[in-house]
Formats: structure tokens, sequence, C-alpha cells
């Protein structure tokens, strides 16, 4: 099953310090190679804690690790980085932000 | 910054929020992850002057899309519908005037909340609104911050209330000021025609990027190729890119030219400015044998004047 649904992107912690090895470390990789999917959703998809997905938008596609999350149904979360920005949208509407929480994306499993 | 234009920004020093904030609401905004000092400093555990017992002090509210890692810190979560911020702030303004929603909920939230929420806002000493990027880049974007400010606006009727954007980046509210006063507008600003002109949509970098317009990129320690839509940044990879870094990044690695230069705050003196646009003296505790990053600007700036004078000059003796 396809999962659809916005993707949230945002900083956290752990990327914000491995960033500072280096943007090419794997601790970084690390940090930032997952999207975060609630646990119902996960359910609905088949897909497990660490399961490789392809996530893919309009402007791209990635393949990454599932991790389950505290995040809303038909709403997904990736950090900040050059993943998820394969996925958002540069169309900003005249506003000059781009779409890094309003991004539709579908889910599924490799 | 658009949204400050529109509804302007009751706003002060964050030593203010140290001293008096006896509420603390963190809106699309996640501290935690995002600005990890800032609540031992200033709003979350700091004693200050009339917050004495710290934390004990202060109601803290944390208002997002999702259960962020700061909520473990709150006296109280409030969860909105993904894109539903400008309808609850809305909801919010209208609570406060003295009406009430026709429903039970908004985006998501019970109408009696979001009631206690403006009640405790209307009685509080000091109430500080800080909002991050959950506001200003989801669905109504600067609206929604518009809607912020406004609701602070109200709010500062019945009681002292701030209302204050979670910026970050280092100097990012330096670069804001500079170009402020620099052009009197603040990002988005096209110097082609000889003055400067604002638009957002039309000269911010990512729009020019998608519609591939610029020929070449000078970049100043910034990191496109991390932190923007890759659809736009890839255009950085057919054009002639210089980036000024002190560091190897993803986009030196793209760049026809990388120039490094001294790490601002470490290897050279300098003020950055903090999010409550107070400029902040840094000191250079580590040596660097780079150049300043003003000296490689000026540089350029010097031979570009100076061709213009010899071309000048030709075009005199023809």
């Amino acid at each position: 099953m396809v999962l659809t649904g916005i993707l949230n992107t945002a900083r956290t912690l752990k990327q914000g310090t491995t960033m500072h090895i280096s943007k090419t470390s794997p601790e970084y990789l690390d940090a930032i190679n997952y999207i975060g999917i609630c646990a119902q959703d996960m359910a609905r998809a088949d897909i497990s804690d660490g399961d490789r997905v392809a996530v893919v938008s309009a402007s791209g596609e990635v393949t990454i690790r599932a991790k389950k999350m505290d995040v809303q149904e038909g709403a997904f979360f990736m950090p900040v980085s050059y993943l998820a920005n394969r996925l958002v949208s540069a169309q900003t509407h005249g506003t000059g932000v781009p779409g890094f929480k309003t991004t539709m994306v579908e889910i599924t499993k490799v | 910054m658009v949204a400050l234009q529109l509804g302007g920004a009751p706003a002060a020093t964050l030593g203010e929020v140290k001293n008096r904030a006896d509420l603390v609401i963190f809106w699309g905004s996640n501290p935690a992850d995002s600005h990890p000092r800032h609540f031992t400093r200033y709003s979350g555990t700091a004693k200050g002057r009339f917050t004495r017992k710290g934390r004990k002090d202060r109601h803290i509210v944390v208002v997002d899309v999702r259960r962020t890692p700061s909520v473990k810190y709150a006296d109280e979560f409030i969860q909105v519908d993904h894109g539903c911020d400008y309808e609850v702030l809305t909801a919010m303004r209208m609570i406060a005037g003295g009406k009430r929603p026709d429903r039970d909920e908004v985006g998501g939230v019970g109408v009696d909340t979001l009631a206690n929420l403006v009640d405790r806002c209307k009685k509080a000493r000091m109430g500080v609104l800080f909002f991050g990027q959950g506001i200003t880049e989801t669905r109504g974007k600067h609206q929604n911050s518009t809607a912020i400010y406004q609701f602070g606006k109200d709010m500062s009727r019945y009681s002292k209330f701030l209302t204050m954007p979670m910026r970050g980046h280092y100097n990012v509210v330096g670069s804001g000021n500079t170009m402020c006063w620099q052009t009197g507008y603040p990002f988005a600003v096209n110097f082609g025609r000889g003055y400067p002109q604002f638009n957002p949509g039309e000269f911010s970098v990512v729009d020019l990027l998608s519609r591939k317009e610029p020929d070449a990129a000078l970049i100043v320690a910034a990191e496109p190729m991390d932190h923007l839509p890759y659809t736009a940044a890839s255009h950085l990879e057919d054009i002639p890119t210089i980036v000024l870094d002190p560091r190897e990044t993803l986009t030196t690695k793209i760049a026809r030219v990388v120039i490094p230069v001294k790490h601002a705050g470490v290897s050279v003196e300098g003020s950055a400015y903090r999010m409550d646009h107070v400029p902040i003296r840094m000191q250079a505790p580590l040596k660097s044998p780079w150049p300043k990053d003003d000296a490689p600007l000026d540089a350029i700036i010097r031979k570009i004047k100076q061709i213009r004078i010899e071309q000048a000059g030709k075009t005199d003796g023809n």
C-alpha cells in the first residue's frame, strides 16, 4: 500500500551536532537518513521500524529508513538536509519560502 | 520579515524574558532540538530578577503539529492539525475579543483549550510567544506570523505580551538588520538596476535559482546545496559558483572557486546579532592562516572598479 501525506522537515539536535563533524560524515548521514511515520500509518502500509522505503514527491525521490515517530497520521517527518531537499518543492508562491513543510509525498516499502 | 512589516512586532530583549516572563509559549518551535541553550539561559530554568524560582515561576506551553522533544519540558502541549495554525490563531483572537467560534474544535484543538490559553495570556504578568519555522514554513507562511504578531498586539491590551521569532543559523538576524539599514529591505533585494528593489518571490534566492536566472553566484558562509530544495540549488552546479567558507561543505564541493576564510567568532573578531537583535561582540580565540571574510570581497570590488575605470578610459579614447 502507498502512504500519501505531507512532509514536514525540521532540525534535530543530532543533525545539528553531527553536521559540525562534517556534512559528508557517516554520523551526519545517519542523523538525516530516515523518515518518521506514525505507528498507525506504518501498520496500514505493512512497514516496520527500520525498513527501507521509497519516498517520492513531484520534485524527486529518495530511498531511506522508516522510523516510528509520534507524528500525526498522513504527516511524515524528515530532518532538514540534502536528502529531504530532494523531495521539497521549490515553489514559493511568491513568498520566497519553499515547501519545507507543505510538500506532498508518497511512501512505499522497498 | 514580511509579517513584521504587516503586523508590527511587540518585542523585547531576551534579558527581559529571563527577568520577567511568567508565561512562555513556543509555537511551531522546538528549542530542545533547534535552540538547546535557549531554555536554560532565557525561557525555561533561567532565574531572573522577578523569576527568582526559575522554572517554577514560569508556565510553559508548546503548540505544535507533532510531539517534539520540547514537550517534555513544558507544562502544557497543544497539538494543532497540519497547516491549521492560522485558523487556530484567528479563533484565539476571536475569543480574546469576547466572541466564541460556532464549533467545538478549530484546527484539531478544542475551543475550551484555546479559551484557557487566551485567559492565561490575558492574566500573565509578562507573556511571550516564541514562534519558529513551524509557523513560517507551513501553509499560510508569513500570514501565520502576521496573525501571531496581531494576537500579541491584542494581548498587550491586557498584559505585557511579546511575540518573538526563534531565529536561527548563527548571524541570520545580523544579515537582515544590515540589509535593512543599508537598503531599507530585509532580504530578496535586487541591486541589478543600480538601486535596491525588494520583491519576495521574484528576487528571493529559491525563486531566482528555480527560474535559472543567475549566470554566476557568489555564496558567503551559506550552504544552499544542503538547505535549499535540490530542484533550485542544482542550478548552482551549472553556473560559475564562488564560495567563501572556512570549511568544506556540500556547496564548496560543487563550486568552481572556493576561497577559504577565517571563521567569524572563532578566528576573527567582529559582531553577530542575537535572535533578539542585540549585537554581540565576538572574540577570536583561535588563529587561522586564512584571510578575513571581507578581504576577498574588498579585493573583488577593487578589481571590478579598476576594470570599469579602464573600460571607461578606452571608451573616452575612442
